[in-house]
């Protein structure tokens, strides 16, 4: 082959693997929902999946949030500022964190924190031989440990990312107001009454998506580990990875699909 | 109980398995025996149909292997693998009675943990492990434990990858009469990986011995000691 065309043959070879997963994974995901319903038969598991997913991953959320709204006041001030438009700042810190940088900050930090934590239990799991134990304890290991996280994503994330929007505006309520020199009453109640509905159900959706995405790629990156520790290291590499690339083309399919509709 | 017929296997194009067939009827009890890394782990888990065979096929009852097939063969066959396996999230006592917490036909929290103790009892496990993490646990203890769960709810086809490896000789002993006794009192057919020549004519009836893809060596263990081959000598001379 011409050299100078290898790199064009490695992304050829790279996008037909790439959609063989998409495939696979998306055939996974299929299969986790039929087993839903079944999975109340493990109460614990879910419980376990929900403080793994949602509860735990508070504090990183909030933390992420915080910063990025404060970062966002920051920059649409200055920017402003060149268009004597400073006074946008509550709107636009508002929209950019509800529709976007929320759900988005959010859905990364799921990636790495949850997708990462998941994949490597489940991929441990299965290079210890845990899940074949399963299989002969007459326990299939989608109904017992991908369908109870599957269930906490989807639940779980839009909550994260509500609290996400919640904490991102107060980060930019505190820059505005304690730097910026906004009044704390009319900050408040411009950026609540720039808010619509639609913005927020937006942003929730995109959190269920992004929970979607995120637990469903890493249970399928587990159970499909290779052999051994470099099993484990590939299975959460490429799941964080995959997580990550989805997430954010799912953020512009999502938010393409909102403005056409 | 269980067939094999002409089995094949091969990962990335090496042969592991090239033609193994077997046989265990249930009361009886087979010993596989070969090298590290000669495929009798692989074979036990074609046999469960954990893993699919190139080619070949297993029968369960007459019935070739398949997904409805497995999952009846599941509810009746106790398990241990070589790495133990032990779950390693639960406690000791939940490992093994997992099948009666959360399999298909569920006891009680107290009725399960009491068959857990009783369990652990029989492979000579006492009850101040059983709240106990796997990881707390020496290897030996984890394949008792391993063990133990296998035995939970008296199964009929019995698979135990290296039953003996990590125990001190005298729990060896116990664990090789407990095999055997759960042989000949619930008629199950068994399947045990070993290199432990001692073991073998303990819980055996048949030896089957694993070389190069092939059986290089099957027969009762009546004959063991007359056999010709000189790599079973050379087991048999350890
Ligand atoms: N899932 C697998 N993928 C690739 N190779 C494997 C796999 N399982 C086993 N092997 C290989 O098959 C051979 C036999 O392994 P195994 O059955 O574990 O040996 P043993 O007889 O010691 O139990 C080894 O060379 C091992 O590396
Ligand atoms: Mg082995």
């Amino acid at each position: 082959m011409n050299p100078l065309l290898r790199p064009l043959a490695l992304l050829g070879r790279g996008t037909r693997r790439g959609l063989a997963r998409l495939g696979n994974v998306t055939l996974f995901f299929l299969d986790a929902l039929l087993r839903l319903p079944l999975t109340i038969r493990f109460p614990r598991e879910i419980a376990r999946a929900f403080l793994q997913v949602g509860w735990l991953s508070l504090p990183i959320v909030g933390l992420t949030a915080v910063f990025t709204g404060a970062a966002l006041a920051l920059q649409i001030h200055a920017g402003g500022s060149r268009l004597s438009a400073e006074m946008v700042v509550p709107q636009i810190v508002a929209i950019g964190i509800v529709r976007e940088l929320g759900p988005v900050m959010v859905g990364l930090m799921i990636a790495a924190r949850v997708t990462s934590s998941i994949a490597a239990e489940i991929a441990t799991m299965k290079v210890t031989q845990q899940v074949d134990a399963l299989v002969t304890l007459s326990t299939d290991p989608m109904t017992y440990l991908t369908a109870p996280r599957v269930l906490a994503g989807v639940v779980t994330v839009p909550v994260l990312v509500g609290v996400g929007d919640v904490l991102g505006l107060f980060g930019g309520f505190a820059v505005a107001t304690g730097q910026l020199g906004f009044t704390p009453e009319s900050y408040v109640e411009t950026s609540w009454n720039f808010l619509t509905e639609a913005d927020i159900a937006l942003s929730l959706i995109k959190g269920a998506v992004f929970g979607l995405i995120a637990v469903t790629l890493a249970c399928h990156a587990g159970l499909n580990a290779g052999r051994g520790a470099r099993g484990v290291g590939q299975a959460v590499k490429s799941a964080v990875q995959w997580a990550a690339i989805l997430i954010l083309a799912a953020n512009v399919a999502l938010t393409g699909a909102f403005f056409s509709a | 109980m269980i067939r094999l017929d002409h089995i094949a296997k091969s990962f990335g194009g090496v042969p592991v398995l090239e033609d193994v067939s077997l046989e265990i009827v249930s009361g009886q009890s087979l010993a596989i025996l070969g090298r590290s890394g000669t495929g009798k782990s692989v074979l036990a888990r074609i046999a469960l149909g954990l893993m699919a065979a190139d080619a070949g096929q297993v029968m369960i009852d007459g019935a070739p292997m398949s997904a409805k097939v497995r999952r009846g063969l599941m509810t009746q066959t106790g398990v241990l693998f070589q790495g133990a396996a032990l779950f390693d999230s639960l406690p000791v006592w939940e490992n093994v009675a997992f099948r009666l917490r959360h399999g298909p036909k569920r006891v009680r929290r107290r009725a399960a943990k009491d068959a857990a103790l009783e369990a652990l009892d029989k492979v000579g496990l006492d009850a101040r492990v059983a709240d106990l993490l796997p990881s707390d646990l020496s290897g030996g203890m984890q394949k008792r434990v391993g063990l133990a769960r296998a035995i939970l709810g008296r199964p009929r086809l019995l698979i135990f990858d290296e039953p003996n490896s990590g125990l001190d000789p005298v729990t060896a002993g116990e664990i090789d009469a407990l095999i055997r006794s759960l042989v000949t009192d619930l008629g199950a057919a068994a399947m045990t990986i070993t290199h432990d020549m001692a073991s073998i004519r303990a819980i055996a009836d048949e030896v089957f011995l694993l070389d190069a893809g092939r059986a290089r060596w099957q027969g009762p263990v009546e004959d063991l000691d007359g056999a010709k081959d000189p790599l079973l000598a050379r087991f048999l001379s350890r």
